[in-house]
């Protein structure tokens, strides 16, 4: 054998071997739930919060009830919840997104037989331009022209995948809870290190008032997407709910004071207009459950309130599970949802639309008077840094 | 297709290896058919629609080009035909290029509000049109020889150097595609090849993508009207300076290892840049067959410097400004070219003068202030807007640069600071191949002596980890920066 024969010889069967040993390891270990082949003791720390994740778990789990949104639906929308009761729910919110991705989430769930009704959870924040995809989005079956041979490279012997496949033994090595369910749901908050009520209320409140707020960019070019998918959705006789998830009245306090409250009633009204224009006659359900509730006026915690403790929400953009399960109970059409609790949540029709900001201005107007604390809070959070 | 994609690496290239070396031998021109073929998918996998673009550009230039040839159909009217052929090559490219730019230019100046609709940019127009109309001036003269319609398909589409070079000459083609592969020399071509092709696969994936995260933030901060922070503004534009280098010549190591891999040899086209003492130089190592494409037949066209000094130094700056616009339709490229225009200018009146640095330090200034010429000519270059440029370069000096500190700062200097090293000391690909000639016309007699690979066990072992680390970095397929020219 000449030198550059042994040469391609050590060169080709040395490389195939170890990538095939690392194929082996991520197949096994298989962190985004792509293949399921094997059930590991670790296979309960998978990333199943990622959008490669997400994407995988509408293709195996023969999801009936898909709950797509922001991560306020993948903290507080329980797909284990008695509304869908015998059939199989799923949670694919997606942290930090925006209707790019949510768009193709729709997609995804329109590509799988088993998908009867989508619960589009709609943010004020995903309907920014200037929210750009994630990298992990371009790497998931979301993306729209990933498959193939790249997707599984990608799975099984890229740095990305081993990083997560190794990621998955420590946590198990440390003993850590998983921190989502088998059904998508993130488990025990947002997941921030900061764990006091006060301080995540304002944390939080910093970043939509120096950062999302700061930077919004109402995309009209959203507005299409989301007409594209209902449509697709009515298409395919997948039943369509849109719910707008309840906020924290601080949050509705902090879209005003970045003069955003113009925009935000805007879109409501684009949300109800594109809610009817795919079906004229039986319009898809709009659900507000934004407003000044007495869930959504709970004041913010004292220092020193642990955040686990707080009722209703983590802080002022991500809801609890309890209140998520109240938005279910209405939004899924429950009879008797109403005697759970105080009135919660509306449904909006076009001819309603214009009494009902108003009443939300009132609202709004009334709560600025009856808590100058709870302004003066946010006036403080606000005056913090300076918008970048 | 991308040569950093897996379908093309695990799936096209092992075909169009296998096919190929089964088939030469006693069958080549099945063989040559075959690759052809296969650089057919190759281009049709971006868009079908424009192989057929492709392939009338083809048809149209190999019939000019037998028309042309003394003694060919044309007759006395050859100059014509040619003159025809050329502007018909220019007029594909502008339209498919251009015509956009120029509408908006013209919208621009005389206010106007002409539209028309966006044009979808073929991949490799730029690249396959001069490398024909270098054939056609080239039949013109005389010097094509005998060939077939296969050959001269094989020399515009071989997909090796299809997309972004380099820009390859029909003389040094045609007679490696009609010449036959001895059974023992397929092998040391493939080890070669490898070897080349993993190399340039390590600089795209590992070095040029990692760094682009430091570059592009910076640019689209300015272009969005903030002024980075002085040392965010270094960063962005030493970033996208070793971005560029690493994406381009790792895209020219793959492509020369690709052809190897065929038992083809290709034109260097990099040769270590940012180790040149002076602008001159700076272009005889930078995208080197442009450069040899620009002088042969622009530069010496326009009479190059046989017209007294004034018409040369004309004639190099109208080189570089068409040079610019070549690499994009913007005026911020057209003003790149035409800063180097400047450059080279400015070079060639101070070698008039006689003044060299011979000493060490002064040589090493001269290295310095050449790297630091380069690095303010790529702020135009790669800003996509002339405020941007501006922007970058008043926070580059210090002046009105904004507050702003990249978190990743400390990381991004230690990557700048060690790819600085890296260009000015390691061998480059071609040098670190010398022994096995790894481009035509390579003469490694020239070459300082340096480590040099021999195909050992332990390169072998080397190279498996080269290889684990490119595929590790394959979940991110980016495109390669020359693909958009």
């Amino acid at each position: 054998m000449s030198a550059f024969a042994r040469h391609i010889a050590i060169w080709s069967s040395l490389s195939l071997a170890c990538l095939a040993g690392l194929a082996a390891f991520n197949l096994a270990l298989d962190p985004f739930g792509a293949y399921r082949i094997v059930e590991t003791p670790v296979s309960g720390y998978r990333y199943l919060g990622s959008r490669s994740g997400k994407a995988e778990l509408l293709r195996h789990l023969g999801c009936q009830d898909v709950l797509v949104g922001t991560s306020r639906t993948e903290v507080g929308i329980d797909p284990h919840h008695p509304v869908f009761d015998g059939r199989v729910a799923c949670n694919a919110g997606l942290a930090n997104t925006s209707m790019v991705e949510v768009a193709e989430v729709v997609r995804v769930a329109l590509d799988q037989p088993a998908t009867e009704r989508i619960f589009l959870f709609l943010d004020f924040v995903m309907f920014s331009s200037a929210r750009a995809t994630s990298d992990d989005f371009s790497q998931s079956r979301l993306a729209p022209d990933r498959g193939g041979l790249d997707y599984h490279v990608g799975n099984l012997v890229s740095r990305y995948a081993t990083r997560k496949s190794l990621g998955m033994l420590r946590f198990a090595w440390r003993g850590d809870a998983p921190v989502y369910d088998e059904r998508g749901l993130r488990v025990g908050g947002p997941g921030r290190k900061i764990v006091m009520a006060r301080d995540l209320f304002r944390s939080s409140l910093d970043s939509f008032l120096h950062v999302n707020y700061a930077t919004y960019r109402y995309g009209e070019e959203h507005l299409d997407r989301l007409r594209r998918a209902v449509a697709q959705a009515r298409k395919r006789g997948v039943e369509v709910v849109i719910v707008i998830p309840p906020v924290h009245a601080l949050q509705l306090e902090a879209i005003a004071a970045s003069g955003l409250w113009d925009v935000f009633e805007r879109w409501k009204r684009d949300l109800i207009r594109i809610a009817a224009e795919a079906s004229p006659a039986v319009p898809a359900p709009v659900w507000d459950f934004t407003g000044y509730a007495v869930y959504n006026r709970i004041p913010v915690p004292a220092d020193g309130a642990p955040a686990s403790e707080t009722p209703w929400y983590w802080e002022s953009s991500h809801f609890k599970v309890a209140l998520g399960d109240l938005v279910l109970a209405r939004a899924a059409g429950r009879a008797g949802a109403e005697a759970d609790g105080p009135a919660f949540g509306q449904r909006l029709v076009a001819e309603g639309v214009d009494a009902h900001l108003l009443q939300l201005r009132e609202d709004r107007r009334r709560y600025e008077v009856e808590h100058p604390d709870q302004l003066a809070f946010l006036r403080e959070v606000a005056g913090r840094r300076q918008p970048s | 297709m991308l040569f950093n994609s897996p379908s093309f690496l695990f799936c096209f290239l092992p075909l169009a290896l296998a096919g190929y070396h089964l088939l030469r031998g006693e069958h080549s021109t099945l063989a040559r058919t075959w690759l052809v073929l296969c650089s057919f998918v190759f281009y049709a996998w971006w868009s079908p629609v424009y192989l057929l673009l492709l392939l009338a550009s083809i048809g149209a230039n190999y019939a000019i080009g037998r028309v042309v040839e003394p003694g060919g159909l044309a007759g006395r009217f050859r100059g014509g035909v040619l003159a025809g052929g050329i502007a018909l090559d220019l007029a594909l490219l502008a339209w498919f290029k251009y015509a956009n730019f120029f509408v908006e230019s013209l919208n621009a100046s005389l206010d106007t509000s002409f539209h028309l609709h966006a044009i979808l940019l073929p991949l490799a127009i730029s690249f396959f049109t001069f490398q024909q109309i270098a054939y056609l001036v080239d039949a013109h003269r005389g010097e094509t020889r005998e060939h077939s319609f296969l050959d001269y398909c094989l020399f515009v589409t071989f997909f090796p150097q299809l997309i972004a070079g380099p820009i390859v000459h029909h003389e040094e083609m045609l007679p490696q595609f009609a010449r036959r592969i001895e059974p023992g020399e397929a092998i040391p071509h493939l080890s070669v090849g490898i070897t080349i092709f993993t190399i340039g696969l390590f600089k795209k994936v590992v070095i040029a993508d990692a760094v682009a995260v430091y570059a592009t933030p910076v640019f689209d901060a300015a272009l969005s009207g903030a002024a980075p922070g002085l040392a965010d503004a270094w960063i962005g534009a030493l970033a996208y300076t070793f971005q560029l280098y690493f994406d381009f010549s790792g895209y020219s190591d793959m492509a020369i290892g690709l052809g190897r891999m065929f038992g083809i040899r290709l034109p260097q086209n990099f040769d270590s840049p940012y180790k040149a003492a002076n602008m001159i130089e700076f272009w005889r190592r930078w995208h080197m067959t442009l450069s040899r494409f620009l002088r042969d037949y622009l530069y010496i066209g326009l009479g190059g410097n046989r017209r007294g000094p004034v018409r040369r130094y004309a004639n190099l700056m109208i080189t570089m400004l068409l040079g610019g616009l070549w690499h994009g339709a913007a005026w911020t490229f057209v003003f790149w070219g035409g800063l180097h225009g400047l450059y080279l200018v400015v070079n060639h009146g101070w070698r008039r003068l006689s003044i060299t640095p011979s000493s060490r330090a002064a040589r090493g200034g001269a290295r310095a202030l050449t790297f630091l010429c380069a690095v303010v000519a790529w702020v135009f270059f790669r800003a996509e807007s002339f405020d941007a440029a501006w922007t970058m370069l008043a926070s580059m000096a210090g002046i009105g640069a904004g507050a702003t500190s990249l978190a990743s700062g400390a990381e991004a200097w230690l990557w700048i600071v060690g790819l600085l090293v890296a260009v000015n000391v390691l061998p480059n690909t071609q040098e670190f191949m010398a022994d096995h000639r790894p481009a035509i016309d390579f003469d490694p007699g020239l070459r300082p002596q340096g480590p040099r690979w021999r195909p050992t066990p332990g390169y072998a072992l080397a190279g498996v980890v080269i290889t684990i680390a490119c595929v590790l970095h394959l979940s991110r397929v980016s495109e390669f920066l020359y693909y958009q020219f």
